[in-house]
């Protein structure tokens, strides 16, 4: 009988599924499996530390590389990387955490002229530490725009920390960059090198194709510039569908809400203002004006707020925002909504948000309280989710229930049940849930603490979860638990951030056989974790 | 209207054309030869396999036509796989091997895909050796060998 991994189509279709740590054991199986699986394995190259070996390792490998992915270790050793042939190479990544040396410019010039043409994606990360710096990742950009001119390959392009001189841009480099599919560029120092002279820098990519575009960080050798520049350049890029900026509104001198009245930008669907000072009320006007309606927003650290929200689920107030005459039906596209460390954001926009979006495949937030998924008791309809961040949380019974509740704390405890059910049940329907995350976490300890501590009224129903019910003494059990989520079949990462969240050997003997594709676990150790958790864990090959 | 198919072992099939179609080597047949009662014959598949290929087609026969769906992981996911066809997949070895074959010479792009997934989940998480005794293989690396193969490759390791 022919073995399918004996034909290369079928080896090489199942080496797609796997990380390159799998198809480093399958190369070690035997002769047949070696051949098989090696080509997908050195297709896609990410060294981190580089050494002599993995020079040499990588130069007698070469043919088989389509992504090069390497951190500097050092002049000499990228000077020896940027000089081996890549005949199959499509895509180059470059992260030079040092200055680039006159050597390694040569270099990479020369590499640039071998593969320049054939290149689809480039993306290099440079460092200011250098004395050269400015002088250096200049001309690396010019070299690599060189080698890629005149060919049409180039799609994506991503620079971080090299210096770009806008009004330099020769006309071969700016049909270079028009014809980007992508286009980023973090840390970067969009230069114009004469004070005096009074007129801004022209990108002139008017007609670009680009159609992810990611300003971040970026800095100008004039600081009056920023705004304008970067928007100059937002205003050319038509075509863009998918948005990061990170300078909006620091000045109110250009408005995005007037121009996608205009009619700017009629393909956007994807925003991401992540830690903008955008405000609630101009990141509503965005979302009112908004050609199509949006299938990603990220408002992490923003704003957003009452009249966002409104925005985005199109609830039309009269009297407010009169000379707004359309909204775009976001909720039935948005399949990432992401509003971590936002303060404008509640429990009541949280639970709507999961009641309205159907397609919704990411979520994060802050905090859900049963209080408002019991007010507002619609089913949760983003049965498609994939990646759930949010913390949850019992309003305490003391201060609901009010003082001389005749109850003993075991009965609150039932109560107490009986209430975070309203969580179980709605969590249970998340079938196609890959990950989980809740409790506070570090990255959002900020808003949270004014918010929740658990002497000021609220508690986290996730410290339950645990099954079985041989802890009713504490209020911070719950008879449903880990036994109504068997239904999350897919789950591959679960994150308990909470440091009284407990993990009983016999809870994660339940987590391993029901969650059949569990790769990591993250809890805190030092605390109710018992003993043979982690071996038992990592015998199944789950992470903790 | 039915279409006959012929397995290895000369078993006859009488299968809905819509279910056959799934297959694209079918599909493309019947195109070219025009429609006809004369039995399309697949000598590469046998009678137990071709039974078990027309099950999946049975069942995935109002299946859209797949689109490529867009990540941003540049590896593909293999923890996709819907309940039913996770249980159609609970076969011995050979058939699970027989099933591959079959969809990559018939041409069905989604049996294949959820075939390799299989194979790729009974791969992962597991050590050179765990993968040797899964699959019934013997090693024919010298210690040398293995330990050369390891230090080439020891970049891999951590990802």
């Amino acid at each position: 009988m022919v073995h399918p991994v004996d034909l290369p189509e079928i080896s090489s279709h199942v080496a797609s599924y796997l990380s390159n740590k799998s198809l480093l054991h399958c190369i070690l199986v035997n002769r047949a499996w070696h051949y098989a699986f090696l080509p997908t394995l050195w297709s896609d190259v990410h060294f981190d530390a580089m050494n002599q070996q993995a020079v040499d390792s990588l130069a007698r490998h070469s043919h088989f590389v389509k992504s090069l992915s390497w951190k500097s270790y050092g002049s000499q050793p990228d000077v020896q990387i940027l000089s081996i042939d890549f005949p199959r190479l499509l895509s180059l990544h470059a992260n030079i955490d040092k200055s680039w040396d006159d050597d390694m410019i040569d270099a990479a010039e020369r590499l640039f002229r071998r593969h320049g043409h054939a290149l689809q994606t480039i993306s290099i990360f440079s460092d200011e530490s250098g004395p050269n710096w400015m002088i250096s990742s200049r001309s690396l950009w010019d070299i690599a725009a060189t080698g890629c001119k005149g060919y049409s390959q180039l799609r994506s392009l991503s620079l971080d920390r090299v210096c770009f001189f806008v009004q330099d841009l020769d006309n071969e480099s700016k049909e270079l960059l028009k014809q980007l599919d992508s286009f980023s560029l973090n840390h970067t120092v969009l230069y114009r090198a004469n004070s005096s002279d009074p007129v801004l820098p022209q990108w002139g990519l008017q007609g670009s194709k680009i159609r992810q575009l990611a300003l971040t960080n970026c800095e100008h050798s004039h600081p009056s510039d920023h705004l304008q520049t970067e928007y100059q350049l937002l205003a050319d890029c038509q075509e863009i569908q998918s948005l990061k900026w990170e300078r909006y509104l620091r000045h109110s001198r250009v408005s995005m809400a007037t121009d996608l009245q205009r009619g700017f930008w009629p393909f956007l669907e994807k925003l991401d203002f992540q830690g903008l000072e955008i405000g609630d009320e101009a990141l509503a006007e965005i979302l009112w004006t908004l050609p199509r309606p949006l299938r990603d927003l990220n408002a992490n650290h923003t704003g957003f707020g009452p009249l966002s929200y409104r925005a985005l689920l199109n609830l039309f107030e009269s009297g407010e925002g009169t000379s707004i005459a359309r909204g775009q039906n976001h909720a039935s596209t948005l399949e990432r909504l992401v509003l971590q460390a936002c303060r404008g954001v509640s429990g009541p926009q949280i639970q709507s948000f999961l009641c309205s979006m159907p397609k919704l495949k990411a979520f994060s937030a802050v905090l859900l309280i049963e209080a408002d998924v019991l007010a507002d008791p619609r089913p949760w309809v983003c049965k498609q989710i994939r990646n759930l961040e949010l913390n949850f949380a019992l309003l305490a019974l003391d201060a609901e229930i009010g003082e001389g509740y005749p109850l003993e704390s075991v009965s609150r405890d039932i109560i107490s049940r009986q209430k975070s059910t309203c969580f179980w049940k709605r969590l249970k329907d998340l079938s196609s849930l890959e990950e989980f995350s809740s409790g506070n976490s570090q990255n959002i300890a900020l808003d949270m603490n004014d918010l929740i501590v658990h002497d000021n009224g609220l508690r986290y129903p996730f410290l339950l979860f645990q099954q079985g019910e041989d802890h009713v003494t504490s209020d911070r059990n719950c008879e449903w638990g880990l036994g109504t989520l068997k239904t999350w079949r897919k789950m591959r990462r679960l994150l308990l951030w909470d440091s009284a969240q407990v993990i009983r050997l016999s809870d994660a003997q339940w987590m391993v056989q029901n969650w059949p594709h569990l790769e990591e676990v993250v809890a805190y150790k030092w605390r109710g974790t018992q003993d043979g958790v982690k071996e038992l864990f990592e015998a199944h090959g789950v992470r903790f | 209207m039915p279409v006959t198919l012929t397995s290895l072992d000369n078993q006859e099939f009488k299968v809905d054309k819509e279910v056959a179609e799934r297959s694209i080597l079918i599909k493309n047949m019947i195109e070219d030869v025009g429609e006809s009662d004369a039995p399309i014959p697949l000598p590469n598949v046998s009678a137990a396999v071709l039974t078990k290929v027309i099950e999946y087609c049975e069942h995935h026969r109002n299946d859209p036509v797949q689109v490529q769906d867009e990540t941003d992981d540049p590896r593909k996911r293999s923890n996709d796989i819907e309940e039913w066809d996770m249980k159609f997949m609970q076969v011995d070895q050979e058939m699970l091997f027989e099933i591959i074959l079959a969809a990559n010479y018939l041409d069905i792009k989604p049996l294949l895909d959820v075939g390799c997934k299989t194979v790729a989940n009974i791969i992962k998480g597991k050590t050179p050796e765990e993968i040797r005794k899964a699959f019934n293989i013997v090693n024919d690396f010298t210690p040398e060998e293995e330990a050369q193969i390891k230090k080439e490759n020891e970049w891999a390791e951590d990802r």
